[in-house]
């Protein structure tokens, strides 16, 4: 039902207006004129009925009155005549008189076959479908002497009202046609405009022309939407004009940002280039000269000298030592705020990392009063990976950095392991402390700063640039720790950093460098005064099987740090240490210089400073009677690199003069014979006419490049003869490496060329061209 | 009576004389009782034709007083009573409503002229239903 109504509802919503409109007016004035007549024949109706009741009522009344007599005195002929007086009266079909008994005493019929009806029940008007009757009580002084009862037909009274409700029906008909006739003609005037409207707006709306206004009729509502209309397309048209011109002025200034920027961006890069450019060719340029002052200081050395000249090349040849670190930093520093600073990811072993910048460092400072010592967790991984260059460069900075600020007491590098549970990750602890000067509170910050020390007086003092720590602050961060410092001024400083390690071999320090097969527990006791140190290297030995026992009489191992540097005093404390304590094994860790004293007077093994664990781990093994399965690397008397090579064509294809030379020079040293070329394209028409095993070239020449030289020869196919190619480059680190391999180099050496550089790369030639020769 | 109307005032209930009709009185007696029963009241008297008629509405006169007719008349006149007889010349002697037995229906006639000298009105429905 519900449904139903909606669905009517639903579609009276979705009619055009001018239907809205003529069904609106037509239904409402069809209930009207359908109320009003209904209204009107009902009353009529009721109206009729009330008068033909009173009629009936009164002819009852005269009746009655007239018919009392009769009644009285018994006289039904009389009633009879009185009722037969009826029949003028066309509508009444049957009066009868009851007298007092209710027995019937007279009557009339206008039909005569009619039934005569039974003394009524009632008294007043009844009202049937077909009839209307009449009963009416007879009383002289309140007796009741009889009955009258008339029968009306009704008949007159139903055509009166079929009459009438036919009148009414015609009238509403009538009525509603008017009305739809009316609506008809009115809703023109409200839906002709909004019809006209709608037009416009789909017009619009299809061709986008806001020009377009709407005309306006009459002054009503829909005139003044008209109006409205008709404002809201003059602001559409304004607004429209209005982006029309920002979007040109937009798309000429975008045009003209763009090619801005793209000039910007041009010089941009363009600077960037010549920046690059710059450096590498600064980095060859002031190699170049390096290269010459270095090689001829260190051939000069070899020259028979008296003391003084010596000391004068000494101090050539470790100041231009010190200008090529110097040049190395700025590079490296420019190459890291410039933003291309790229790490290597290989395995390397961790151990030798650390122990080597220990050695770098404190190999110039022996006999001095530091005592250098290294420690490192057992259970760090014997291979990681990473960048080997690039932290040992770190550690080497931090040392180094200590040591210029400590002039006296040690400088102790521990390296220890730390590992997250959880993630299952490892990381790389590294402290550095020293018994330095120490940097106050509110100077640190300054620390990483480049071009910053502690303080301007210090730069006087102490030397450097002052890059050192803002480098490897820089580096710490790429490998993704971060270098912090715990000082006290006059007691030392500490700095440390964590990097996280990546570690494919599962082999720890424990384990290396010679696993112990066989544990077997021994007893040590250390004589060392640093107690940080000692708890260290307890912590080590005790890995590997070790217990400490000081107060035992008699151990395995006993480890006797002199730290003093005097000799006699070292002797001194030395004697009173051995005395103390008996042992199978004493090893004594003491700076070099007091070695020979050393093994002079007791024949027990001494250990150099800085502590290697491969040492540490030969004196337990001898402690314990173990012979050392792997023998102390024996020192290979090296034979010199031109029996192996015996023969070989070298050709050198450099341009510059002085590095012809001193490359000759360091050659000839060697016993090889070189060809040289001033260029490229030379060293290319060289190779065509001799058969050379080995090119030197350098990547920087002029007229060709050693690169596309290196090219050139490569690609001449199979039945050339190709010679192994080393290149020559100051453009230091690993740029040069992907370059040169592409190019089909098999090798490269950094300028300056050092003599140590060039035989170990006339080695590794040798032993390749065995493996070459072996698949020729 | 209910057809009639007293000039002078009457009093309730109204009295019935019967003067030589033992039978009527007798019959009149029943019919007053169940007129009483109804809340209708009629005195019914019997009374000797010398005796005054004041005090009494109808009279009935019984066969075999022509004789006193004149007499009788003459009080009921001056006493406004409603004489009813049904001997024959009743009315003609100057008595109101004679009763007879026409077709063997009852009639009556009445003496229309009459009334007047009685100072009595007679109802318009009596006279339609009487013979004369």
């Amino acid at each position: 039902m519900g449904k139903t109504f909606k669905k009517i509802g639903a579609a009276f919503m979705s009619l055009s207006i001018s239907r809205k409109i003529l069904l609106a007016t037509i239904t409402s004035s069809f209930v009207t004129l359908a109320l009003f007549t209904v209204t009107t024949v009902y009353r009529e109706r009721a109206a009729t009925r009330t008068q033909k009741t009173e009629s009936l009522a009164s002819i009852a009344n005269i009746v009655a009155s007239n018919a009392e007599a009769a009644l009285s005195f018994n006289d039904p002929y009389t009633a009879a005549e009185y009722l037969e007086s009826l029949e003028r009266q066309s509508d009444i079909r049957k009066a009868v008189l009851y007298n007092a008994q209710g027995e019937l005493f007279a009557r009339y019929l206008r039909n005569k076959s009619q039934p005569v009806p039974a003394l009524p029940d009632f008294q007043g008007e009844r009202i049937t479908a077909a009839t209307i009757s009449y009963a009416l009580q007879i009383r002289i002084e309140g007796e009741l002497i009889g009955t009258i009862l008339l029968e009306a037909d009704t008949r007159s009274l139903r055509r009166d009202l079929q009459d009438s409700l036919i009148a009414a029906i015609l009238l509403l008909a009538a009525g509603t046609l008017l009305a739809a006739f009316i609506a008809s003609r009115t809703q023109k005037f409200i839906t002709r405009p909004l019809l006209e409207l709608e037009n416009l707006a789909r017009t619009v709306s299809q061709d986008g022309d806001y020009a377009s206004r709407a005309e306006k009729r009459y002054d009503d509502e829909v005139g003044s939407l008209v109006d409205s209309f008709n404002f809201m397309m003059e602001s559409v048209e304004q607004r429209d004009r209005a982006i029309h011109d920002n979007n040109r002025d937009l798309e000429s200034k975008v045009a003209s940002r763009t090619a801005e920027l793209r000039g910007a961006m041009k010089r941009a890069q363009a600077a960037s280039k010549a920046k690059s450019d710059f450096l590498s060719t600064m980095s060859h340029e002031l190699r170049t000269p390096m290269n010459a002052i270095v090689g001829m200081a260190s051939l000069l050395m070899d020259k028979e000298l008296d003391d003084e000249q010596q000391s004068y090349i000494k101090i050539i040849r470790s100041s231009s030592d010190t200008l090529l670190s110097l040049i190395n930093d700025v590079l490296d520093y420019s190459k890291i705020e410039s933003g291309n600073l790229e790490l290597e990811e290989k395995p390397f072993n961790l151990l030798s990392c650390l122990e080597d910048a220990m050695d770098i460092v404190c190999a110039p400072r022996r006999g001095g009063n530091i005592d250098f010592a290294i420690t490192v967790d057992p259970r760090l991984p014997a291979i990681i990976c990473g960048d080997v260059t690039r932290l040992r460069q770190v550690i080497i900075n931090l040392l180094s950095n200590a040591a210029k600020f400590t002039k006296e007491g040690r400088i102790w590098l521990n390296a220890k392991v730390d590992t997250v549970e959880e993630s299952n990750s490892s990381y790389l602890t590294i402290e550095i402390h020293d018994t330095g000067i120490g940097i106050p509170e509110d100077r640190r910050h300054r620390l990483f700063q480049s071009f910053s020390q502690v303080d301007s007086s210090m730069t006087r003092r102490f030397g450097g640039t002052g890059l050192g720590l803002a480098i490897s602050q820089r580096l710490a961060m790429a490998m993704g720790g971060m270098i912090e410092i715990e000082s006290k001024v006059g007691v030392g400083s500490n700095f440390h950093f964590t990097i996280p390690i990546r570690s494919e071999d599962p082999d720890t320090l424990i384990s290396y460098p010679s696993p112990c097969r066989e544990e077997k527990a021994f007893t040590f006791r250390l004589d060392v005064a640093d107690e940080q140190i000692k708890a260290h290297l307890a912590d080590t030995l005790a890995i590997w099987g070790g217990s400490s026992d000081e107060e035992a009489p008699e151990v395995d191992l006993h480890i006797l740090h002199i730290s003093s540097h005097q000799t006699e005093y070292a002797l001194e404390a030395a004697r009173k240490a051995v005395e103390s304590c008996k042992c199978k094994r004493r090893a004594f860790l003491s700076d070099p210089n007091l070695h020979e004293d050393l093994q002079k007077e007791f024949s027990d093994s001494v250990v150099p400073t800085p502590l290697h664990i491969v040492d540490l781990r030969q004196a337990a093994q001898k402690a314990i009677g173990q012979s050392s399965k792997v023998a102390a690397p024996a020192k290979k008397v090296e034979k010199p690199v031109a029996t192996l090579l015996s023969g070989v064509k070298i050709l050198l294809a450099e341009d510059n003069k002085l590095n012809q030379k001193v490359f000759k020079l360091i050659m000839k040293r060697e016993g090889f014979t070189v060809d040289i070329a001033e260029d490229g394209a030379e060293a290319v028409a060289a190779a065509a006419q001799t058969r050379y095993d080995i090119i030197f070239m350098d990547f920087q020449m002029p007229v060709m490049d050693g690169l596309e030289a290196c090219r050139i020869i490569r690609g001449k196919g199979d039945g050339f003869h190709q010679p192994w190619i080393i290149g020559f480059t100051a453009n230091v680190e690993s740029d040069a490496a992907p370059a040169m391999h592409a190019a089909g180099m098999n090798d490269y050496l950094p300028k300056p060329v050092k003599d140590q550089g060039i035989r170990d790369a006339l080695r590794l030639f040798a032993s390749k061209r065995g493996v070459q020769s072996d698949e020729n | 009576m209910d057809f009639i109307r007293w000039e002078r005032p009457i009093e309730e209930p109204v009295t019935i004389a019967v003067i030589g009709s033992k039978r009527l009185y007798q019959q009149l007696q029943v019919v007053a009782a169940a007129k009483k029963a109804k809340g209708r009241e009629f005195r019914i008297i019997e009374i000797s034709e010398t005796d005054s008629t004041e005090g009494i509405e109808v009279l009935y006169v019984g066969l075999g007083y022509k004789s006193n007719w004149q007499t009788i008349f003459e009080d009921a006149r001056a006493n406004s009573v409603l004489t009813v007889g049904e001997e024959d010349q009743f009315l003609e002697a100057g008595g109101l409503i004679q009763f007879s037995i026409q077709r063997n229906r009852l009639r009556f006639a009445l003496n229309l002229d009459e009334a007047e000298n009685y100072q009595l009105s007679l109802s318009s429905k009596l006279v339609q239903l009487a013979v004369r």
